[in-house]
């Protein structure tokens, strides 16, 4: 095979994506939130340094880091991997091509090499650089981290992809795609507990800083067998963790290799087949509106990916429940719970459902310029349809909210005017979001959209949670004009978004 | 004997650029009720961007369309409720049937509900899909695909059908049935605008041809018109003749 060639093409095939303009916006936040966490890491390795904690410990909290980052690429950038793997839509060209299986597996892991590399690279190396500008000792052994973080990946992916053949293996057929869907559902939940587990144990009154230089220094060594503890070690010169190091990663990825070889052929090519299910005979008929025929479209679509609508119950249930989780920690009272729990699913909400639902699509939007119902008619519509799932979770919510936390009633009209204009402002924003950075192919269903376009959403939602939290402490006072206000501006904003993503879409090439 | 009806197409100095490259350069050209028009040309000579210009999915930068007496720019609905377009690639989703994308189609077009549900029903069994009408498009060959999209296309009766490239991927009896779906088109009073390589098929189905090089029209009309003195010519000779700029050949 000629893998030179296959990198030459990725690699020009990247450089053109980053070129483009969603492109250039995902490298702009890219390099936003790269800086935030080197200035993350300098200030907290300069806080141990100050609290003169030896070298040894300083590396040691390195090796937790690399720890955390390799487990968060396999939980998080794993599945992406494994997706593009058996269900990527170029596969059904390469299958033909006269490539062995495990050929297959490495142009695909080239492929796949910016995303299921960046968790390794956006923790290790600001990690390194705070490390080393706070230790200067450390900053002559920089030329062995390349390849040290090269051995780390080959493990975690290695791994990852034998242990994931090995149970897409056994799952039917049928349900492969299923399967995929709930994994990735299972992911989300995974870390969002995890996150709920650390948050609450951040002391509030010693603050950040101090937590850091008291806890850390009597931080246990990660296990002794990790990858991540030889790296550090490796790092730090030790003969024996090389040998460790390069023998993990000789195995993992022969396993990967053997793994390829024996099952790849067999996932994929019941991947592309799907499920055969016997027609359904069924009668004509035809929807009374353009809008009726739309839900009932949906309500087809969302039946059929139905680890869709888990994945979007999850995660509203996940972003609701965010604020129990840091009562402990902010010490909220019943109203501003309440309130922040409704702001925060609705946000969440337009993330996950609006801004999933013009890529939902697919090419069917073609028809939304073809068709009398005309682009504007067509995004309305998705719209409606976004109301009709986002708007009784938001309901049922409001409801168990009310009954369990029981706030004040006049703390529970707040609650709800501001999370009414939290949902419209996220409904709009998603849509628009859609619009634009929506990937009409996308074989992920938490990959809609764009990398880039994922990274700004994920922002955006940060910034709307954030500003309606501070607009609930702002207006924390007795009548309902401000909250009617502040409503009124989220139901504009809704609607500026709307008009945005129909601009957006009038403006894209449809076919 | 005057024909009243406005014509099924009119498009009269279509420009399309893409960058400073001009795909599609003050294309004139009209297609009458009735009529099938044969689109023809080169690789890249424009086929396709002036057909999305014309059914609205393409803006063009120049240049107006008219659909059965109505304006593309200006009365946009009533142009797209008279026009139907089957394009390179089907725009289908994975995850319906092919009921249900005829369904949805028939409610995007205002088709009254027992006229969908009989045209539907008849133009599945035409094209021999009513076996697999209850199956998702993920598991339909190319084949299925295009012939889905051409009853997408065709269920709300258009007064303009214009297809692109329809026969790729199609077996012989299907690629026969959309033969006859366009002379029964035509039969019934619309008009067609088919793109095709397929120069036989050309010569045999349409009643005029268009051929396009580099955006422009080098040749419009019937052909015996287009054989000129070279009576006898095939439609390949006279194809041929034009793909060479003016004088280049001598011809
Ligand atoms: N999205 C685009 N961006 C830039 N150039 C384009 C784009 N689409 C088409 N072109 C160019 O416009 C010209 C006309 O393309 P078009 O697809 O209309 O040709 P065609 O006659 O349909 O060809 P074919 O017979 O191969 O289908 C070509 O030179 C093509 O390279
Ligand atoms: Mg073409």
């Amino acid at each position: 095979m000629n893998l030179r060639g296959v990198l030459r093409t990725e690699l020009r095939l990247a450089a053109s994506q980053l070129g483009s303009r969603s492109g250039a916006a995902g490298l702009l936040i890219g390099a936003m939130l790269a800086a935030f966490l080197v200035w993350t890491f300098l200030q907290s390795f300069a806080t141990l340094a100050d609290a003169s904690v030896p070298e040894a410990i300083a590396v040691r909290v390195f090796a937790w880091v690399l720890q955390l980052a390799l487990l968060g690429m396999l939980v998080l950038d794993l599945q992406l991997a494994v997706t593009r793997l058996v269900a990527a839509p170029e596969l059904d060209l390469l299958r033909r091509a006269p490539l062995a299986p495990h050929q297959l597996l490495g142009i695909e892991l080239v492929r796949t090499l910016p995303q299921s590399s960046g968790m390794l690279l956006t923790f290790a190396l600001p990690a390194w650089i705070g490390l080393t500008a706070a230790y200067p000792g450390m900053l002559a052994r920089s030329a062995l981290l390349p390849p040290v973080l090269a051995l780390l990946w080959v493990i975690a992916l290695g791994s990852g992809i034998t242990i994931a053949l090995a149970l897409l293996r056994i799952v039917p057929a049928a349900r492969l795609r299923e399967a995929l869907g709930l994994l990735a559902t299972l992911v989300v939940t995974l870390s969002w507990l995890a996150g709920s587990f650390l948050l609450p144990r951040v002391d509030r009154e010693r603050g950040l800083d101090a937590v850091f230089a008291g806890a850390l220094p009597t931080l246990p060594t990660p296990p002794l067998w990790s990858p991540a503890q030889w790296a550090a070690e490796a790092l730090t010169g030790t003969g024996r963790a090389w040998v460790w190091l390069a023998l993990a990663a000789a195995a993992a990825a022969l396993l990967a290799w053997a793994a390829a070889h024996r099952w790849l052929d067999a996932v994929q090519s019941r991947a592309a087949s799907g499920p055969f299910r016997a027609g359904r005979l069924r009668r004509f008929a035809r929807a009374r509106t353009w809008t009726t025929a739309f839900l009932r479209r949906d309500a087809a679509l969302l039946a059929r990916d139905w680890t869709l609508a888990v994945d979007i119950a999850t995660a509203g249930v996940l972003w609701a429940l965010l604020p129990l989780v840091l009562s402990p920690v902010l010490e909220l009272p019943a109203g501003a719970l309440a309130r922040s729990m409704l702001v925060l699913l609705a946000t969440g909400l337009g993330y996950e459902v609006a801004a999933r639902a013009l890529p939902l699509e697919r090419h069917l939007i073609a028809w939304a310029a073809l068709s009398p119902v005309g682009v504007r008619g067509w995004v309305l519509r998705r719209a409606v349809g976004v109301a009709a799932l986002s708007l009784p979770i938001m309901l049922l919510a409001g409801s168990a909210i009310a009954v369990s936390i029981a706030p004040a009633p006049e703390a529970l009209a707040h609650a709800a005017l501001l999370g009414v204009g939290a949902w419209a402002l996220a409904t709009g924003i998603g849509l628009a979001t859609g619009a634009i950075a929506g990937d009409r192919d996308w074989i992920h269903p938490r990959a809609m959209l764009g990398l880039g376009g994922r990274l700004a959403a994920s922002l955006v939602a940060v910034l709307q949670a954030g500003g309606w939290s501070a607009v609930g402490w702002a207006l924390e006072s007795p009548g309902l004009g401000p909250e009617l206000a502040a409503a009124l501006a989220g139901l504009a904003g809704g609607a500026l978004g709307l008009a945005l993503a129909i601009r957006s879409v009038q403006r894209h090439d449809l076919a | 004997m005057t024909d009243q009806r406005p014509p099924a197409l009119a498009i009269t100095g279509l420009v399309r650029r893409y960058g400073t490259f001009t795909a599609v350069d003050a294309l004139s050209l009209t297609v009458r009720a009735g009529e099938i028009v044969g689109f023809l040309g080169a690789n890249g000579a424009g086929k396709t961007t002036t057909l999305r210009c014309a059914c609205g999915l393409l803006q063009p930068d120049a240049g107006r369309v008219v659909v059965a007496g109505h304006d593309l720019a200006s009365a946009p609905r009533a142009a797209r409720a008279a026009l139907g377009f089957v394009p390179d690639r089907p725009f289908v989703h994975e995850r319906l049937t092919h009921r249900e994308h005829l369904e949805f189609i028939a409610a995007l077009y205002d088709v009254p509900a027992a006229r969908a549900r009989e045209r539907g029903e008849a133009l599945l069994a035409q094209l021999a899909l009513t076996e697999v009408a209850d199956q998702r498009l993920e598991q339909a060959s190319l084949g299925m695909r295009q012939k889905l999209a051409v009853a997408m296309a065709v269920l709300h009766e258009p007064a303009l059908l214009m297809l692109d490239e329809p026969l790729v991927g199609l077996d012989p009896p299907a690629a026969r049935t959309l033969k006859d779906l366009l002379r029964a088109h035509a039969a019934a009073g619309g008009g067609v605008l088919v793109s095709t390589h397929l120069l036989e098929v050309a010569e045999r189905v349409c009643d005029r041809v268009v051929i396009l090089r580099r955006g422009r029209v080098v040749a419009d009309g019937t052909l015996t018109e287009l054989r000129g003195e070279r009576t006898g010519a095939s439609l390949e000779e006279v194809f041929m003749q034009h793909q060479s700029p003016p004088g280049a050949t001598g011809a």
